[in-house]
């Protein structure tokens, strides 16, 4: 005799089954996962010929160099190399790459230099790893309407007010389609096998495992979904981005610390799934997924009675203040600093011409658009809370203006100077010397002196002031947000006058 | 003037609802952070690894001041290494060296760079090993031709959605005979539609092109910012000439308005002697973009008076 927990269980499981899949909508699942499981089991890789590597040179090349196979001699510019004979001295080679047959023809058959490529042997994922993966990715509907669907046709408190614990809806729910998942995954495994394409392995029992911690993940991003709409635009979200994004990290991972990545959740099963590393991985990640998997359930089912809490006021606010930061400062740095990638790569001659006033165009006009989008959503401001500022908004201000003591990081100061000076112009776009300058200011005064200081308050704005433009001077960044905000909200012209002492403010500098 | 203001605040009214809309705001910022936050990260990825390689040498070759001084020079740390292949392979090392023999897991530019640092210890060098300026512009001039108009195809579609979209929607649900029901000609419906379509995709595009100059060299800007804006306000007119029949409904209206605009740009990719001078096909052709511009909003003005009679 079963127990009862257990039969509630399965009972939870098969109702969800058969809602779901009964009539036209059954076969549609079966057969979209057929059709893209079938071909992936069974069709060979094709074998991959490069083309011809052909060596393209100009200017005085040596006969050995000409006589060569698949060496072309071509116009001067659009060489690979240019061979130069001086009257007197050694022949000079311009190159921007030498194949071997070409270095030892100039050595005159003996290399006086042996070059030899020697890749790092990295293990790849094989095609189990796609199995796993599009097992779990086609049931992202399914998974949506799950919880989503009971909770629009309201059924989902019947459930919850029966005799039958959360847990157990919650395992209930995850059994169904983690069943189908895993069986679906596991049939093409065995196709694979069947076919010769994928040796017999420890990896096999990983390959289920992927589809439950979807699952388990699927139900727990919808917790609070009202409806399988709801659902399924959180899990088309989130789904592909959380099992492409942890099993890239898990696989790069791996690579250096195999023990360490078979623990990240979602990424060390699908790894473990794609037979990708030996020894004790496989074993490990399983373990990992089961714990993880069972953490999900038990975090759905904590959460499936209830709506999501909801934020008082000051909670609001201050994740007004963290978003409007995030979000100012992801419009404002990356155009600034962008460039200095190239620096960074040591290639400065790669650096636009005008790259800087550019970045201050692009600041300003992400800026104004950000503005715009934020009036247009919420035009009016949230209610007023009796506090002008909360000791969390001025905590944080203050450890950022603290910042300013700190010593620089390495970045900064490896004599990286034009890095400086381009995070800077956050704080002092006039330094810029252009006209794209003068509109960062007035952008960044629009958002934060504008809309930002009636919505959240004087602090508050400073905060997210400090926070988007401060990174290298934060305490003048706090000290100016203050005064400028205070000096925004009074008078007849706030915003004007905010701009006008911006205005006096860098021009005085 | 009434009817400047009706049509001023009816667009304002339409794109509020459009910026409401968390699905719209999202796919119009999606291309920008894809495009260029991954060729970013790749950059900064790519860089890290290739900036700063480390060197393993033999003993013999480590004691060779002049050339540890020449490797120095170029910000490249080293050690020594006495399982020299070993330490490439396992990636402790980019490229490894014992003065003869070369071990290389890198980039050309880099094994070439350290060759010529090998090359120049031979007491007489039958050749030599110069490495080339850089050529910045063929390296980038790709992406220039590529990037921009395929982000401005992209939102020139996103427009004939928006077309079709505003206009199909708003008569399903009513909206847009309640807005009959004012005083104002009938053009300005379709007007307002068309410049609040016009503000939320071109601030984009804008906002692209002025991204693709600050990481790379954008030669023609102006041309450019004509090129991209007559191919969106071409899909917005496009779109809006399509739903304006009474009976259009959002799919059918779509299917036409995404195959004409698609068919325009396969055209100019068949006769690129149209190219140049008319709107969506001249996206990546080498010209002013004046013509393309002013033909969009030929195409424009055609497609509000449509809208208008079709709707009233």
């Amino acid at each position: 005799m079963m127990p009862r927990a257990v039969r509630s269980v399965l009972a939870i499981a098969r109702q969800d089954l058969l809602h779901e899949l009964r009539g036209r909508r059954g076969y549609v699942l079966a057969s979209v996962t057929a059709l893209l499981l079938a071909p992936i089991s069974t069709a060979p890789i094709p074998e991959y010929h490069p083309p011809p590597d052909v060596f393209t040179v100009t200017g005085d090349v040596p006969d050995a160099v000409r006589a060569l196979p698949n060496v072309a001699v071509t116009e001067a510019g659009h060489a690979q190399a240019e061979f130069v004979q001086p009257t007197q001295g050694p022949l000079i080679v311009r190159a921007k790459r030498l194949t071997r047959e070409a270095r030892v023809a100039l050595d005159g058959g003996v290399p006086v230099i042996d070059t030899r490529s020697a890749p790092r042997e990295v293990p790849i994922p094989r095609r189990s790893l796609l199995i796993a993966l599009l097992s779990a990715a086609v049931l992202t509907g399914s998974v949506s309407e799950s919880i989503g669907g009971e909770r629009s046709r309201h059924t989902l408190e019947t459930l919850l007010v029966a005799a039958v614990r959360r847990e157990q809806v919650v395992l209930g729910k995850w059994l169904a389609w983690a069943a189908v998942g895993g069986t679906s995954a596991l049939l093409s495994a065995a196709v694979a096998i069947a076919f010769g394409r994928l040796p017999l392995g420890l990896w096999l029992i990983a390959v289920p495992l992927v589809a439950a911690q979807a699952v388990a993940l699927g139900l727990f991003l919808m917790r609070f979904a009202k409806d399988a709409l709801t659902g399924a635009t959180v899990t088309m979200r989130w789904m592909p981005v959380a099992l492409g994004a942890s099993t890239l990290f898990t696989w790069r991972l791996g690579l250096d610390h195999p023990w360490l990545a078979a623990f990240v959740p979602l990424g060390g099963a699908a790894i473990a799934a794609g037979n990708t590393f030996s020894g004790a991985f496989v074993p490990l990640a399983c373990i990992g997924a089961v714990g993880w998997t069972a953490l999900l359930i038990e975090l759905t089912a904590i959460a499936i009675g209830q709506d999501p809490p909801p934020l008082d006021p000051v909670a609001q606010r201050f994740r007004e203040v963290a978003t409007s930061a995030a979000l100012a400062f992801a419009c404002i740095q990356p155009g600034i600093i962008g460039p200095f990638v190239w620096i960074y790569a040591q290639r400065p001659d790669l650096v636009p011409t005008g790259s800087v006033t550019a970045g201050l165009a692009t600041a300003a006009t992400a800026l104004f658009v950000l503005t715009g989008l934020r009036w247009l959503r919420h035009d009016r401001p949230p209610p007023r809370i009796a506090e002008a500022w909360t000791a969390r908004e001025a905590l944080v201000a203050v450890a950022l203006a603290a910042a300013s003591f700190l010593p620089l990081p390495a970045l900064y100061t490896a004599g990286n100077a034009s890095l400086l000076e381009r995070v800077d112009l956050g704080l002092h776009p006039l330094a810029g010397g252009t006209l794209a300058g003068g509109a960062l200011l007035v952008a960044q005064e629009v958002f934060f002196r504008g809309w930002l200081l009636r919505h959240v308050g004087v602090i508050g704005a400073t905060a997210a002031w400090v926070a988007a433009v401060g990174l290298h001077d934060p305490l003048y960044a706090a000290l100016s947000g203050v005064a400028l905000a205070l000096f925004g909200s009074r008078g007849a012209a706030p915003l004007t006058a905010a701009i006008a002492l911006r205005l006096a403010l860098e021009l005085a500098r | 003037m009434s009817v400047l203001r009706a049509w001023w605040w009816l667009s304002v009214a339409l794109l509020k609802r459009s910026a409401r809309d968390g699905m719209v705001v999202r796919s119009l910022a999606t291309p920008p952070i894809i495009v260029f936050g991954a060729f970013g990260l790749t950059l900064l990825l790519s860089a890290t690894r290739a900036v700063h390689p480390a060197v393993a040498l033999s003993p013999e070759l480590a004691a060779d001041t002049e050339f540890v001084a020449q490797i120095e020079g170029v910000e490249w740390s080293w050690f020594v290494s006495k399982e020299l292949e070993r330490a490439v392979r396992e990636s402790d090392a980019t490229f490894a060296t014992d003065g003869h023999t070369l071990w290389s897991a890198g980039t050309d530019e880099g094994e070439l760079k350290l060759e010529g640092f090998l090359r120049a210890r031979q007491a007489e060098p039958t050749w030599t090993l110069v490495m080339p300026p850089p050529d910045r512009v063929s390296r980038t001039r790709g992406l220039e031709q590529a990037l921009p108009p395929g982000i401005a195809l992209l939102y020139a579609l996103y427009a004939t959605v928006f077309g079709v979209g505003m206009l199909t929607r708003d008569r399903e649900d009513g909206t847009l005979d309640a807005e009959h029901t004012l005083a104002i000609p009938t053009w300005v419906h379709g007007a307002a539609r068309w410049t609040a379509g016009a503000i939320g995709v071109l601030a984009w595009v804008v906002l692209s092109l002025f991204v693709f100059s600050t990481l790379f060299t954008l030669r023609a800007p102006l041309a450019a910012v004509l090129h991209e804006s007559a191919a969106v306000l071409t899909g917005l007119a496009v779109g809006l000439a399509a739903a304006s029949p009474a009976r259009a409904t959002f799919s059918s209206a779509l299917a036409v308005a995404l195959t004409a605009a698609s068919g325009l740009f396969i055209l100019g990719a068949a006769v690129p002697a149209l190219g140049p001078w008319v709107p969506l096909l001249s996206l990546g052709q080498q010209s002013g973009g004046v013509t393309a511009f002013l033909g969009a909003l030929l195409l424009s003005v055609g497609a509000v008076a449509l809208t208008g009679r079709a709707s009233a």
